[in-house]
């Protein structure tokens, strides 16, 4: 039996939980009708395929979004294979020792950066002494700094969720580490790895920051042709019209954040799809 | 004058397939099995009992070189399989778990078909890809699980009940022609019925195998077996032909386990 104090505790603790859902729910709502109301009116087709301008009823974001497309690709290129070796070389081959020990806390401490932190770096090392520049390739190699120990991190983790007893039944029959981990135990760790890929490729999508502080542009009518050329991305067009005077432009911006919005719910709808597919799986 | 093949046979019986000579393992400064020496003969059920935590896991993982992905692990002593000694330095365990299959406490199939359960090891040792079908069904045979399965060898192995799972881990031993088969407690995770099943399939495949099975239950023991060792706190305590073992134990510590006055 629970005595009356604990009773009251437990009842607070609940009325406690559900009130700052409540306000956190009630937040989300007015940023989204905020951002609805402002955007909804000035988001069409066009507005996709425009170039910026400086009248607002004839700017678009394709220079944003071919930027963004730019970069992320890059940084998906940069990040996601460095980061899975990374996480299959620290869970399946080192050594648990002190050394690794202190680089798994060393990567744990790194996602916990803050994005600027990056940004810094990146201007210092990649713009300035590697003489890259303000270009998409400096911008997709801070992005990849950025989201590295996310992916490193994920990766140990999907594929410390791997049951030991799918090892030993590998090895069992006469199997190599190499072909333990090779077909057994990434491919169950795979929705896990992509889950976290996923993620925190969405993240990246919406950060400005770190590419603002290595002097990506703001104002750009042209799509990167090349990786040395300069660029721009929707987070930092976003934030670039929403700091304009004029009533217009924070329309568009709002229109520009709905595009955003989707794309990272999207994003984010593909990681929980697969990993749902993951644990019904597990279960069937 | 007998033929060549009776020669080989009767050499076969009285020579151990595989053997440990003085075996200790060590976790860290820990003793887990104490200069243990044993003798496995082909065609002989040999059952390992003793009260939980005496080393009778650790002793049969040592025996395929299971015990490998342990740390601070130590083995000394022995292990010959058909007199070659597999902890020397340039055997490759990969090729000793080949000829030495196991069989865990939990069923493990792979997450993956029934067939693949199967397939998977073979393949990898190069086995050819031609014969892989008829490889399949006799392992699946000798496991007693073909007619259960055979409609529905494309579907996952974890949509099977825990019995039959079981077998499908020993048919995917089997299918590796091993010379030794190591089962460790291999029905504790199983109902009456499914263990039963596996004691007369273990009964049939002694005629292929070596097989060497640790268990907790002496009826089992006394019913499969063909000889029996006894451990305690990882020594070797007794071990002779299962019928002698259980009526007339030679060690004091042997007749108080079997009568149940400890363990
Ligand atoms: N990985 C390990 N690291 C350290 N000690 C271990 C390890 N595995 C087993 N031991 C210890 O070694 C001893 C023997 O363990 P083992 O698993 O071989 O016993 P067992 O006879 O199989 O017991 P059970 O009947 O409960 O399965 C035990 O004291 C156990 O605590
Ligand atoms: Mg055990």
């Amino acid at each position: 039996m629970m005595s009356w104090w604990d009773k009251v505790k437990s009842a607070s603790v609940k009325t406690a939980g559900i009130l700052a859902l409540f306000i956190s729910l009630l937040c989300l709502g007015f940023l989204l009708w905020d951002v609805f109301s402002k955007g909804w009116n000035t988001l069409s087709w066009d507005f996709l395929f425009r170039i910026p301008s400086r009248r607002p009823e004839e700017a678009g974001i394709k220079p944003a979004i071919l930027g963004t497309l730019w970069v992320m690709t890059m940084t998906t290129i940069l990040a996601v294979p460095a980061g899975i070796l990374t996480g299959i070389y620290l869970e399946e081959y080192a050594q648990p020792n002190w050394f690794t020990k202190f680089i798994r806390i060393n990567i744990a401490n790194l996602a916990g950066v803050p994005s600027v932190v990056y940004g810094m770096l990146g201007l210092a090392v990649f713009v300035r002494t590697m003489g890259l520049g303000r270009s998409v390739l400096a911008g997709a190699m801070t992005m990849g700094l950025l989201i590295l120990p996310t992916i490193i991190i994920a990766t140990s983790e999907a594929l410390k969720a791997v049951p030991d007893s799918i090892r030993f039944g590998a090895y069992g029959v006469g199997a190599s580490r190499r072909q333990v981990i090779w077909y057994h135990v990434l491919p169950e760790a795979l929705p896990g790895i992509l889950t976290g890929i996923i993620l925190s490729l969405s993240r990246a999508i919406g950060e400005s920051s770190p590419l603002i502080l290595i002097g990506a542009l703001s104002f750009v009518t042209f799509a990167p042709q090349n990786l040395l050329d300069g660029f721009t991305v929707l987070a930092i067009q976003i934030f670039n019209w929403a700091g304009r005077p004029q009533e217009e432009f924070h329309h568009i911006a709002a229109s520009a954040i709905i595009v955003l919005l989707i794309v990272t719910l999207s994003l984010n709808t593909l990681a929980i799809f697969l990993r749902t597919r993951m644990s019904r799986r597990k279960e069937g | 004058m007998p033929s060549r093949e009776a020669m080989i046979e009767q050499e076969l019986l009285v020579t151990p397939r595989i053997l440990t000579d003085r075996l200790t393992v060590k976790y860290g400064e820990k003793v887990a099995v104490k200069e243990v020496s044993l003798s496995f003969y082909q065609r002989k059920v040999a059952a390992l009992i003793g009260p939980s935590g005496c080393g009778k896991s650790t002793y049969l993982r040592s025996l395929n070189r299971m015990n490998d992905f342990i740390l601070n692990i130590s083995i000394e002593g022995k292990v010959l399989l058909d007199g070659q000694d597999i902890y020397e330095r340039k055997v490759d365990p990969v090729l000793v778990r080949r000829h030495i299959g196991m069989v865990f406490q939990k069923p493990n199939p792979f997450p993956k078909t029934i067939f693949e359960n199967v397939a998977w090891g073979p393949k990898r040792a190069k086995f050819p890809k031609k014969d892989l079908p008829q490889l399949v069904e006799d392992s699946l045979k000798q496991a007693a699980l073909w007619e259960e399965v055979k409609d529905r060898l494309n579907t996952s192995a974890l949509g099977l009940s825990g019995g039959q799972q079981q077998r499908l881990c020993i048919a995917r031993a089997i299918a590796m022609k091993p010379s030794v088969l190591l089962m460790d407690e291999p029905c504790s995770a199983l109902d009456p019925i499914a263990t039963s099943r596996i004691e007369d399939l273990i009964q049939e495949l002694k005629e292929k195998f070596t097989i060497i099975m640790v268990t907790h239950n002496m009826q089992q023991a006394a019913r499969v077996s063909d000889v029996t060792a006894f451990f305690l706190h990882g020594n070797l305590i007794e071990y002779g032909a299962t019928k002698e073992f259980f009526t007339r134990p030679q060690k004091i510590e042997t007749e108080n386990y079997l009568t149940g006055k400890f363990g």
